[in-house]
């Protein structure tokens, strides 16, 4: 029952990442339609941003989730520039094809400044843990799931109380009728490709956190997970991203924990499958609206 | 038949003509499948244990593996395709990570360690799969069911309403496109005498993608078209070394903005013949 306890603690630590993952991709899948296969790389990139600016400060946390978050709301710009706003949308895949260049650019890129090797992500809060009951927890777990809180709250009240949120829920709904009432479409275009970016970039800080490890080829695992995350919860709903994250966080750790690890990815996405088949809105999903 | 470099280069772009041939198929009738590498890993594993452990010549062998991609193709295709578009990318897309999730765990071909000891592809072998394969294209394009494709691709409804079998024809395109693929993988794992599941992952799936739109998504001409030229490219940029990817990723993001609809449109074929 502790082994239980404690294993469900960890996959909600994990899956609080994986869904930070998830919120940033269908942010943008849910304005735009379009699957930006780019946003694992950005995340990968903002990793290896926050440990530069970790290792660089000595050991300074806020400054190292700092250049996380701006070099993936700026890779997020890149990507609106790149891939979004002069590539035709009359073909549907070209935008998404388009991401697939960037996250290659990304990643070769990585490579060739970084190398091909694992880096050690020392933690910088070191190893305080602290005993609730029988499930033991880190210092950085509790800087991990405080980050994670803070960002979907602040999505909520973004998306919910100001007009920018407004605009991005108007622009998601219908990009003609919310130009004609006046929305600035580009610009709030623009703004959920920063916001997605923002999400990244802390995404990829604190999962170097989890893993302890970085390499330039985190990024599509990672972004497999948070697109499953993101199916389960429902396409382009942002309070199902959250909860299917961490349900696949703690299906995985589950895995681990009671099949052997080479299952992990089976049971991760038979959930996919299942889910699209059975309930293809997912969890959360009020309506199934036709992307044809 | 010529050198060994110029045999490996033409068996390497015949296998990616297969391949793309087969997502061709399947974006014909306006799927999308971010899952092929799935059914080139099951054309691939089927050949490799009929020939490694049973035996069987190359050719046979081949062809059930193209028999049983098309099986599983057919089936997966008959709940998944009444999904739209971002769905049936998405299901795809789980259908071939799983796929390779579960050869890694099948210990009877290898597993994660992969599976060693086929060979026997040769360029005049491969050649002769491609011509089959362009000339069933050519036919295609010209038949009945092409044109019902073709209608199915522009309106769905409308196609319906033709009296056109929708489902049927997207499930066959479907399994047809998985058969051709996993011919592909039949005679890409002869050729490379080694397959781990790893090779059949998103990347691979994402590769065939690119040869397609690449090549254009409006005739069959595009998709080999694009498998030749991007086949051939790491040859030509050999100089870029290290850089390559780099520059392939560049050259994508160009030709988006500059000519979404890849390099081969209808246009572009009509503008030739009638030179």
């Amino acid at each position: 029952m502790d082994l239980l306890l404690q294993q469900l603690y960890n996959g909600v630590l994990i899956g609080s990442t994986y869904a930070l993952v998830a919120l940033g991709f269908t942010l943008v899948l849910g304005t735009l339609d379009l699957l930006n296969f780019a946003h694992g790389e950005t995340i990968m990139l903002a990793a290896y941003a926050g440990l530069m600016a970790l290792l660089a400060s000595g050991g300074s946390v806020p400054l190292a989730l700092a250049a996380a978050v701006a070099t993936g709301a700026l890779l997020g710009l890149a990507v609106y520039l790149g891939s979004f706003r002069y590539v035709s949308k009359k073909y549907w895949t070209a935008p998404a094809l388009s991401t697939v260049g960037i996250a290659l650019i990304l990643q070769t890129g990585a490579t060739r400044f970084w190398g091909t090797e694992q880096r050690a992500v020392p933690d910088p809060l070191g190893d305080t843990y602290l005993q609730l009951g029988p499930i033991t927890v880190g210092l950085s777990h509790l800087l991990i799931l405080g980050v994670t809180v803070a960002l979907m709250v602040g999505l909520h009240l973004l998306l919910q109380r100001t007009r920018l949120g407004k605009a991005m829920r108007a622009v998601a709904e219908n990009h003609v009728t919310a130009a004609l009432l006046g929305v600035p479409v580009e610009r709030t275009i623009a703004f959920t490709f920063l916001i997605s970016g923002v999400l990244a970039g802390a995404a990829g800080a604190l999962t170097s956190l989890v893993y302890h490890t970085i390499t330039p080829f985190i990024g599509l695992n990672i972004l497999l997970k948070g697109m499953t995350g993101m199916v389960i919860g429902g396409l382009g709903n942002v309070y199902g991203a959250m909860f299917g994250g961490v349900l696949v966080g703690i299906l995985e750790v589950l895995a681990v924990g009671y099949l052997t690890s080479s299952y992990q990815d089976v049971l991760v996405f038979a959930a996919l499958i299942g889910v699209l088949m059975f309930k293809p809105a997912g969890f959360f999903g009020i309506q199934v609206r036709d992307r044809a | 038949m010529f050198s060994v470099f110029v045999d490996s280069v033409i068996i390497g772009a015949g296998i990616n003509v297969l391949l793309a041939l087969g997502l061709y198929f399947t974006l014909a009738t306006g799927q999308f499948s971010v899952g092929h590498g799935g059914f080139m890993a099951i054309g691939a594993y089927a050949a490799a244990v009929l020939t490694v452990n049973f035996g069987w010549a190359l050719v046979p062998a081949v062809l059930c593996g193209a028999a049983a991609a098309f099986v599983v193709g057919a089936l997966i295709g008959l709940p998944v395709l009444r999904f739209s578009h971002l769905y049936l990318a998405m299901a795809t897309f789980g259908f071939g990570e799983i796929v390779r999730a579960v050869f890694s765990i099948t210990d009877s071909v290898g597993g994660v360690g992969g599976m060693r000891g086929m060979m026997g592809t040769t360029a005049p072998m491969v050649l002769v799969f491609v011509a089959i394969a362009i000339a069933f294209s050519w036919l295609h394009a010209r038949s009945r069911w092409g044109l019902a494709c073709d209608a199915i691709r522009q309106d769905e409804d409308a196609a319906a309403a033709m009296g056109i079998d929708v489902r049927l024809n997207k499930v066959l395109a479907f399994g047809l496109g998985a058969a051709l693929t996993g011919i592909g993988g039949g005679l890409y794992a002869h050729h490379f005498f080694f397959i781990e599941p790893p090779t059949f992952g998103l990347q691979m799936s994402v590769a065939i993608i690119l040869f397609v739109i690449f090549g254009g998504i409006e005739t069959f001409w595009g998709a080999v078209l694009g498998a030749i030229v991007l086949s051939l490219l790491p040859d030509l940029f050999r100089f870029l070394k290290d850089w390559y990817l780099f520059v392939y990723g560049t050259l994508f993001v160009v030709l988006m903005i500059f000519r979404p609809q890849g390099v081969i449109d209808r246009r572009l074929l009509r503008a030739l013949r009638r030179q």
